[in-house]
């Protein structure tokens, strides 16, 4: 027999059983990771008394025990509740006309620029979960799509929110209008994760992964230098960690225990979970020669964390001190260096476009003479660069509607 | 009979295209002979391997996410690389201009000898062509492309683009496996600078 693969095979060993997640994921586990699982489910089981005190709840913990509780992880049951109060959504909501959801939605259906981008994701959302999948589920996660998509023109539709906004239907009991609250209380202007990591080429994501890059740098030096002498870049590894907050790498009922925290505490959140991540398996990832088998080693431990206690103590616990201002003046000097970039690269493109739409001119260059035609270049470059707020899919993706 | 992993020649191999153009379904059909209607779309990248032993080839495949925006993450996958495909839909205009776009940048800010080709996926649904395949061939011949009308839902010509590709990397190097296992056959030095640019 000739041997196809590489023999990597997924460090966890036994006969499986495929079980059915809170969330509606199917999941393969080993004996082992089913009793994780029901520890962890037991536990968030017991908490329920001390949340349901609190009438349902209908009031969140106070402010010094708010904290301590969301780390625990928040009931199941409670936790579209919850989150609209701690992500800020239900403070933005109340903040806008009461029909202001149902009114974007009508303006993304008529007037989005984005409609054939999100139609294009939207069966490619979580096809294995049998509610998103279904007609009521695409239809629910369209209409949040295209309104967030005409509430923040300057973002529009990302690749990466698809998935945001499918797990926020799934946990938040396939409401709608909470899921696009809880949405826009995240990607908003003053919202919880930083800004552009959607918009103007995922500048702010690009800014994220440096500091974190930072953060390992320091937090995990031996794992930093292995990385290095691949030439393994951050982003290769967690470019989805940040775009999708885990919920694509993560077993669902962990990613879900991993925004707990994030709404109640924010974005350091993501770097804890992910330095942990990386600690967790730091001996398994050394053992990788090449950035590729780094990545896939880390995607199969990543996708059988069920173990959502043990990755939140070690976030929590096993990464010692991390203020937010350190990692507040990390984004601070990375920003800088990626706006430089940023500016580099739109300069090329806008420079190359005026070049291709002068050739596309004919003959204009005998007309012009030298110093002319390189004047018209410049002056069409000049617009170029002048640009408006909002993005298109002319400038991020392949134009709209064209199979309309 | 195991082949022996230090005679097999490894190649960094890239895929780039429009989104929804077909690059994940292309490898996953390629590398796993499966195909799903709805493939997750894919967010940073996808790494898969895939061994050739009639032509002696590990390919070591990086698929990347397709909207613009993402654009800015490309060349951290594309540095490097021994090969590129470059996928796009006959059915969408747009994504053939978008697969122009990348196989230019490719040729500026690639790997001199890189070998690319070019996939017009989605021949499965020729009656809504957009893009004719004269016009593509034209292209690619013009720009020294491999160029093959692939349909990863029919199984058409996947195989034979990666074959192609397969039989034209260097054989010089086949004999001389790298110390680290390296990814890619190419004459950059193994060390790059630690932080490579954005863009």
């Amino acid at each position: 027999m000739l041997r196809l693969s590489d023999g990597h095979s997924p460090s966890a060993a036994g006969p499986t059983s495929t079980v059915v997640d809170e969330y509606g994921f199917e999941i393969s586990c080993t004996p082992e990771q089913l009793a994780v699982r029901q520890q962890c489910a037991d536990k968030a089981h017991q908490l329920v008394g001390k949340w349901g005190k609190l009438g349902g709840p209908k009031e969140l913990p106070k402010p010094d025990k708010l904290k301590k509780y969301c780390r625990k992880g928040v009931p199941p049951q409670f936790r579209g509740w919850v989150w609209l109060q701690t992500s800020g959504a239900a403070a933005r909501k109340a903040g806008q006309m009461a029909n202001y959801y149902e009114a974007m939605v009508h303006m993304g259906e008529a007037t989005s620029d984005w409609e054939h981008q999100i139609e294009l994701d939207l069966p490619r959302t979580f096809p294995a979960n049998q509610w998103i999948s279904s007609e009521e589920g695409q239809t629910a996660l369209r209409r949040v799509l295209l309104a967030f998509s005409v509430h923040k023109p300057q973002v529009g539709y990302c690749q990466g929110m698809n998935y945001i906004g499918a797990m926020l239907l799934l946990v938040m009991d396939r409401g709608e209008e909470d899921a696009f609250w809880v949405l826009v209380s995240l990607i908003d202007d003053g919202g919880i994760l930083y800004r552009d990591m959607y918009a103007n080429n995922l500048a702010g994501t690009h800014v994220e992964l440096r500091s974190l890059d930072e953060l390992v740098t320091s937090k995990l030096p031996k794992l930093h230098a292995h990385l290095q002498a691949l030439n393994c870049d951050i982003s290769i590894i967690a470019t989805d960690w940040f775009l999708c907050i885990f919920c694509t790498t993560l077993p669902s009922e962990t990613a879900a225990r991993v925004w707990d925290a994030l709404f109640s505490e924010g974005p350091k959140i993501i770097f804890r979970v992910a330095l942990a991540l990386l600690k967790m398996h730091e001996e398994a990832l050394l053992a990788q020669d090449n950035p590729g088998y780094v990545l896939r080693e880390l995607r199969t431990v990543v996708s059988q964390m069920h173990d959502r206690d043990r990755l939140m103590k070690v976030a929590f616990d096993g990464i010692g001190s991390m203020p937010m201002a350190k990692i507040d003046n990390f984004r601070e000097r990375k920003q800088e260096v990626v706006d430089v970039e940023m500016r580099r690269r739109e300069s090329r493109q806008a420079l190359q476009a005026a070049i291709k739409e002068s050739h596309s001119e004919g003959n204009e260059f005998t007309a012009l003479g030298m110093s002319g035609f390189a004047e018209k270049i410049r002056s069409s470059y000049k617009a170029r660069l002048g640009g408006s707020g909002a993005a298109t899919p002319e400038q991020n993706g392949s134009p709209a509607k064209q199979r309309a | 009979m195991m082949l022996d992993q230090g005679t097999l020649q490894q190649a960094k191999l890239v895929l780039l295209g429009d989104m929804g153009a077909g690059k994940s379904s292309l490898v996953l059909r390629f590398v796993k002979g499966q195909f799903f209607d709805y493939q997750e779309s894919t967010i940073g990248a996808a790494f898969l391997t895939k061994t050739m032993p009639e032509q002696n080839v590990k390919f070591e495949i990086w698929d990347t996410a397709g909207q613009e925006r993402y654009h800015s993450l490309a060349p951290m996958y594309y540095r490097g690389a021994a090969a590129a495909v470059v996928v796009y839909d006959i059915t969408n205009a747009e994504s053939f201009t978008k697969a122009k776009t990348w196989a230019k940048e490719l040729q500026r800010q690639g790997n001199p000898n890189m070998i690319m080709a070019l996939a017009g996926n989605k021949a499965d649904l020729a009656d809504t062509r957009a893009v004719t395949t004269e016009e593509a061939q034209a292209y690619a011949d013009e720009n020294g492309l491999f160029f093959w009308e692939t349909s990863a839902k029919a199984n058409l010509n996947v195989s034979e683009v990666f074959t192609d590709i397969a039989k034209k990397l260097p054989r010089a190097q086949a004999a001389q496996p790298q110390a680290t296992g390296g990814i890619t056959l190419t004459q950059e030095p193994p060390q790059r600078p630690k932080k490579a640019g954005c863009c």
